[in-house]
């Protein structure tokens, strides 16, 4: 069953349209982790505790 | 020497396809959808800041200080106006300046940007980041009188805790400032590195706007596009910031759905005289007017008493070398620069409790006449409030307002709204009458 279904992921991927998509999607997920990674500390200041009250 | 690099069997089979380049199309797909994505959730951030808007007057957001895309949508309404400050702004009352004109009853309601332990040197770079927005837009601005006492910069834990990235960005790299402000505050701001160790951009605008050399300058010009691009995915993510703010379930509707609508003010000092009866019961374990609680908590065993003046020589040290001024002035004139209409209050001193512990009235004056000086020399219009230092009811410690203050600053707030301006600022008799409340001296407006 292995075997069949690794077959058929080769068949599938060998086609350049379902390449194309793959890849859209692999680089797609690489610039959302880049944004997730470097734009949520921006708003992130260090706490501190406020003494004036 | 290296090992032969066999042909890709997509070599052979796209040469001359025009697929050579099975990767070119993909990512270029990729970034279009990330484009499209950050679009639509730009959109949706600003329809969401629209119609919101107006529930930011009743329930204040969070950080609303670092958040410049609410800041600037407050500023395109009309009937908002901008309450910047420190802790005294955002500590709640039941007669706080939100409460007191939730409903717009005289045609507007304040936005309270406020931050705890936030000094001028941190108003000073959120108003600079709305840039020509600002102009013809009124401006409140609250200052501490103890501020200016002190002599030392502000600590780095509460600058860092309050510092926004976005709103430091858009000074540095500010089209609408003198090179002149823009270096004041660069060396100020190089004062917390802390701050700017994640961005490595902004330390060094902020390096070379310092610098008075040519070279300095030359290489700001040169770094100045590539902060304008740093500033645009700044805003982006500020946006994004604000729209998590927004999508709060407890944030209440619009106030102004269920407001009655315009109507003549109430009777401001009835409603002085009101809160300051109820103050009464909840500030007598002691003689200074302090909250009963605050008392308990800072002064377990009462103040040190020192001797009348004792302290006064090193008051007036600190008074005249603290940094506060320096910041409050290029406030001002970040303000003027931008076309603001800016109003002054300051929360006076508690001068009752400032006797008890050796400084005088003849110290506390240097400080109100210097504010004065200042706001005079930048034609703006001030109200100090120096005729409470002796008020029990109007402060609940040292700096920050009770019920009593809060109806006397937002009856000042109202009238600026409405263009009063001069003694017109003030709760109290009319001019040149006799009444328990004598007139401060605010200066007159430009």
């Amino acid at each position: 069953v292995i075997a069949n279904w690794y077959a058929t992921l080769l068949t599938v991927a060998a086609n350049p349209w379902v390449r194309a998509v793959g890849l859209t999607l692999y680089y797609l997920a690489i610039l959302a982790g880049l944004v997730f990674l470097y734009g949520k500390r921006h708003f992130q200041t260090p706490p501190f505790v406020y003494q004036g009250f | 020497m290296g090992h032969p690099v066999p042909d890709h069997p997509d070599r052979g089979a796209a040469a001359g396809s025009g697929a050579s380049t099975p990767h070119l199309l993909p990512a270029a797909a990729a970034v279009l959808l990330l484009a499209l994505a950050v679009t639509a959730g730009y959109r949706t951030a600003r329809r969401a800041e629209r119609r919101l808007m107006h529930a930011v007057t009743t329930a204040p957001v969070s950080d609303l200080a670092q958040r410049r895309a609410l800041q600037l949508e407050a500023c395109r309404r009309h009937d908002l106006l901008l309450v910047y400050g420190s802790s005294e702004v955002v500590i709640e009352d039941p007669r706080h300046v939100s409460i007191l004109l939730r409903d717009y009853p005289t045609g507007f309601a304040p936005v309270a940007i406020g931050q705890k332990a936030g000094r001028c040197v941190l108003h000073v770079q959120h108003l600079a980041a709305l840039g020509r927005a600002l102009r013809g837009k009124k401006v409140v601005v609250s200052l501490t009188a103890t501020n200016f006492f002190e002599g030392n910069s502000m600590p780095a834990d509460p600058y860092a805790g309050n510092f926004s990235r976005v709103s430091a960005n858009e000074l540095a790299f500010s089209t609408d400032l003198s090179a002149g402000v823009k270096q004041a505050l660069a060396r100020r701001m190089l004062g917390y590195p802390k701050t700017l160790e994640d961005d490595p951009l902004l330390a060094f605008a902020l390096r070379q706007l310092a610098d008075d050399s040519l070279k300095a300058r030359a290489l700001y010009y040169a770094a100045l596009p590539l902060g304008r691009l740093q500033v645009r995915l700044l805003r982006l993510q500020d946006h994004w910031g604000a729209l998590g703010c927004l999508h709060d379930p407890n944030l209440p509707p619009d106030p102004r759905a269920a407001a009655p609508g315009p109507r003549p003010p109430g009777n401001w000092l009835a409603l002085a005289a009101r809160a300051e009866r109820e103050y009464r019961g909840r500030s007598d374990n002691n003689p200074f007017g302090f909250d009963n609680d605050l008392w308990r908590i800072r002064f377990p065993f009462g103040p040190h008493a020192n001797p009348p003046g004792v302290r006064d020589a090193n008051v007036r040290q600190s008074l005249a070398q603290a940094p506060e001024w320096d910041d409050l002035d290029t406030l001002l004139r970040v303000l003027h620069e931008l076309g603001a209409d800016p109003l002054l209050l300051v929360t006076p001193v508690k001068g009752t409790f400032f006797d008890r512990i050796g400084i005088s009235a003849d110290a506390r004056r240097v400080c109100y006449d210097r504010l004065r000086a200042l706001a005079r020399e930048h034609g703006v219009p001030l109200v100090d409030f120096d005729d409470h230092d002796q008020d029990r009811a109007f402060l609940v410690d040292n700096s920050h307002l009770s019920s009593k203050g809060w109806v006397y600053y937002t009856y000042a707030m109202d009238a600026f709204f409405h263009g009063r301006r001069g003694r017109d600022l003030l709760l109290g008799p009319t001019p040149g009458g006799e009444g328990d409340y004598p007139a401060a001296e605010p200066v007159t407006s430009r």
